[in-house]
């Protein structure tokens, strides 16, 4: 009961600080909501705001990505917004603002991880103080509140307690008895059904969970596949009901493929070992030879995902120099938060978590040699293990690494219970002080610009007129301004990859071209952003389209620097950091008036040479 | 055995299926109307100071800064409203929040110059104005105020040079 209470005061705790920093922050008002959030964040809340309102989503959403539109049924994951949407429009007072109900829901349930996380460590070490402990360091941990307090309203923030849940689930199926085992398979499995219909990325956490299954099954005898079946057969129902994973085939994806692989394999007599063995390794190469044509040639969406992936594992995760060594397709992903973490990032966020939890690891591999573990170990020291280089190839990543190496952190008290707790008494010290001192990440433009850009789109544009943005930038315009947006950063949306990858090439090629680009996807209004010409860092549009230099003729030079020479498109607004272009009608010619004068705008102020432009 | 784990996962499978399945339209038209307080209350200000009511119009855009505090525009209005009431202290705060903002914005140091020529703080008033010239080097009035804060500091060959400059951007706009 006490230890109920204990746990229930370091859940508020956690939801506390997650809203009261967001309160905090300069760009939060409850009173208005523009610009609160950004980039898919801001696309997810538009879609979690249009349920509140209507009850619905619709099908096909042709403001996303017009003038084609989107088919957000079939291709995005929407859980997280109908759940948030149906909360507020069925239980919440509509005195209560929409975004402040949206981080107060989304701070409290993210929070809900410490729940799997306390239940799983006491499964294992059946010690209450332990648990607490381990529940308590996670809280303290930064990383486990960078999403959130952004302030995002991110998938995976909904779709991480489903999937602890179905972690610690499947543990106590794989620790139970064989009858009360099916139930807590079948609940495994149900949750991890809602998070595969929540986030696209669960996939790729089930490709290890699966991985650690054909280990197991591959060499521990005896090892019990029942409870795979349950989740295997659960997560065929998903492929087949759930619109998103039935359009990208994840039926035939590649952790199913290698599930199936797995149970034709464990059907064939145990004593026919080698032969056995053989079979699985034949429908191994299968299952790896149909990915690889189905993510190139049946699903392009995938390799966006499987060739960046592959890259990141080739140079290590770290970018080359000479950005031509890699496609736009991976270049275009490998942007925060898909980066790897710096020193400083990774002692920062992580904290003390990472020497408890690599100890605990220790602890638990010691055990695992001298044959004194249970499978259950095993799965969580395997899940640790994978996600430790997976961290370094991928910050996003930290969320799973943070959960598993405070989990780990409970094995300290194994051998040296007081010496073990008051170590990680210290180490909840330390993260602490990084909570407390650490200054939060805003990840988000310049307010004042961009509000500046909103308001003249807003105002000044036809409700019907569609904005040209970069993909980034295109949720913050349909979610503030109501106004169709060309492209927007769901990769997975159909054809949307090419067409964002012929928008950043256009830009650097002659205006005749860009315009005949904007001609044929209808676009109303362009949005230059200064960054298009003049950033060319590892982030920027021209690392990733290899225009490390430029000439004076392209049309990025002449939307910045030359306005007035333009043909086919007309200066309406302008402020240092954006400028807004009427795109002209067939036949129309465009007035140039003089617009404010700012300094980034004069050509005669800056070296051309020093931006790459001859 | 276990019955409230099934229940439980049932009703987990259940709620995920009805969601995703069951809660789209083919035919939902969607149009969200929004009301923006700040740009209601700002444009509220602007219509109170056109019509010079002060009073009414110091609040609105009090309310929105409440809204919107990172939007400069929001200050700069406030800092005229003060500047109309005569509230010259206010105004210096509110101007100088405008340019913590918006460095770029060069009226705001134009009129925090001014402000300060004003109350007799030359030393910053100059270095404001001197501002406003470089981040618009044709603003012909700030050139003029600059000149006549220096002809009141007695720095008259400074003036001098600033009113040869202004020639110049005046003769090259003719000829252009």
């Amino acid at each position: 009961m006490k230890a109920r209470f204990i746990l229930l005061i370091i859940f508020f705790f956690m939801v506390g600080f997650k809203v009261y920093s967001i309160f905090r922050n300069p760009n939060f008002n409850p009173r208005d909501e523009t610009a609160l959030f950004w980039t898919e964040s801001a696309l997810q809340y538009r879609t979690a705001k249009i349920v509140a309102n209507y009850g619905f989503v619709p099908s096909l959403d042709q403001k996303l990505q017009y003038p084609e539109g989107l088919n957000i049924k079939d291709r995005l994951t929407v859980l997280m917004e109908i759940i948030s949407g149906y909360t507020y429009r069925l239980f919440i007072p509509k005195t209560v603002p929409f975004h402040v109900f949206l981080i107060i829901f989304i701070s409290f349930y993210s929070s809900l991880t410490i729940f799997p996380l306390y239940l799983s460590v006491h499964l294992l070490n059946q010690k209450i103080e332990t648990g607490l402990l381990a529940a308590a360091l996670y809280t303290t941990t930064p990383a486990v509140y960078t999403t959130v307090t952004a302030p995002g309203y991110e998938l995976q923030d909904f779709a991480l307690p489903l999937i602890f849940f179905h972690v610690y689930f499947f543990a106590r199926a794989l620790k139970a008895s064989n009858r009360i085992s099916y139930s807590y398979s079948f609940l495994s499995a149900a949750f991890l059904f809602s998070a595969l219909a929540a986030w696209h990325l669960t996939q790729f956490y089930y490709v290890l969970f699966v991985s650690f299954i054909i280990i197991c099954f591959l060499f521990a005898g005896n090892f019990d596949m029942k409870p795979f079946y349950i989740v295997t057969a659960l997560n065929i129902g998903a492929g087949l009901v759930i619109p998103a994973l039935k359009t990208v085939g994840f039926t035939l994806s590649l952790s199913m493929l290698l599930s199936y692989s797995l149970i034709i394999t464990s059907v064939v007599p145990q004593r026919l070992g080698t032969h056995r063995r053989f079979l699985f390794l034949c429908l191994l190469l299968a299952s790896l030879l149909t990915t690889v044509y189905i993510s190139f040639v049946g699903i392009p969406e995938y390799r966006f995902v499987y060739g960046f992936v592959w890259d990141k594992v080739r140079y290590l995760g770290i970018r080359p120099i000479d950005p031509t060594k890699l496609p736009w397709e991976s270049l275009v992903m490998w942007v925060s938060p898909f980066t790897s973490p710096s020193f400083s990032i990774m002692a920062h966020s992580i904290g003390a978590v990472s020497l408890s939890g690599l100890l605990g690891s220790f602890i638990t591999m010691g055990m695992l040699l001298r044959k004194r573990t249970h499978v259950v170990d095993t799965l969580f020291l395997f899940l640790t293990a994978a996600f430790i280089p997976f961290y370094l190839l991928l910050i996003r990543l930290d969320a799973f690494l943070v959960w598993f190496l405070s989990f780990q952190t409970g094995r300290l008290s194994v051998y040296t219970k007081r010496v073990g707790e008051m170590f990680i008494l210290v180490c909840i010290g330390v993260n602490c002080f990084l909570l407390f001192r650490g200054s939060h990440r805003a990840i988000a433009p310049t307010q004042n610009y961009l509000l500046g850009m909103i308001k003249y789109i807003r105002y000044n544009t036809p409700q019907d007129a569609s904005i040209l943005t970069t993909f980034a930038y295109g949720p913050s315009i349909i979610t503030y301004t109501g106004r169709p947006v060309n492209l927007h950063p769901k990769f997975e949306a159909e054809h949307v990859g090419s067409k964002i990858k012929e928008f950043e090439h256009r830009l650097y090629e002659n205006e005749n071209l860009f315009y005949a680009f904007c001609r044929c996807h209808n676009v109303g209004y362009f949005v230059y952003q200064t960054d298009m010409l003049l950033a060319r860092g590892p982030e920027s549009i021209r690392y990733r389209t290899h225009n490390w230099t430029l000439g004076k003729n392209c049309a990025a030079f002449k939307f910045h620097f030359r306005p007035d020479s333009l043909k086919f498109f007309e200066l309406a607004y302008s402020n240092p950091h954006y400028r807004v272009y009427r795109v002209m009608k067939q036949g129309e010619r465009p007035q140039h008036i003089k617009r404010a004068y700012f300094r980034v705008f004069d050509e005669q102020l800056l070296d051309m040479k020093d931006f790459g432009i001859f | 055995m276990g019955i409230r784990y099934y229940v439980f996962g049932f009703f987990t499978l259940l709620l995920t299926i009805c969601a995703v399945c069951l809660t789209f339209s083919t035919t939902l038209h969607v149009s969200l109307e929004e009301v923006y307080p700040a740009d209601i209350h700002f444009r509220k200000g602007v219509h109170f100071l056109s019509c010079d009511s002060l009073e009414e119009a110091e609040n609105v855009f009090k309310e929105a800064i409440m809204c919107q505090p990172h939007f400069a525009l929001n200050h700069y209005y406030l800092a005229e409203v003060y500047v109309r009431q005569g509230k010259f202290q206010q105004a210096v705060v509110v101007y100088s929040r405008t340019i913590e903002l918006d460095p770029e914005f060069y009226p705001a140091f134009y009129n925090l110059g001014t402000l300060l020529g004003e109350v007799g703080e030359y030393r910053d008033a100059i270095a404001l104005l001197n501002r406003a010239v470089v981040l618009n080097p044709s603003y012909i009035e700030a050139y003029h105020k600059l000149a006549q804060l220096y002809v009141e500091t007695g720095d008259f060959s400074a003036a001098e040079k600033i009113y040869e400059l202004v020639k110049e951007i005046e003769n090259s706009r003719v000829s252009k």
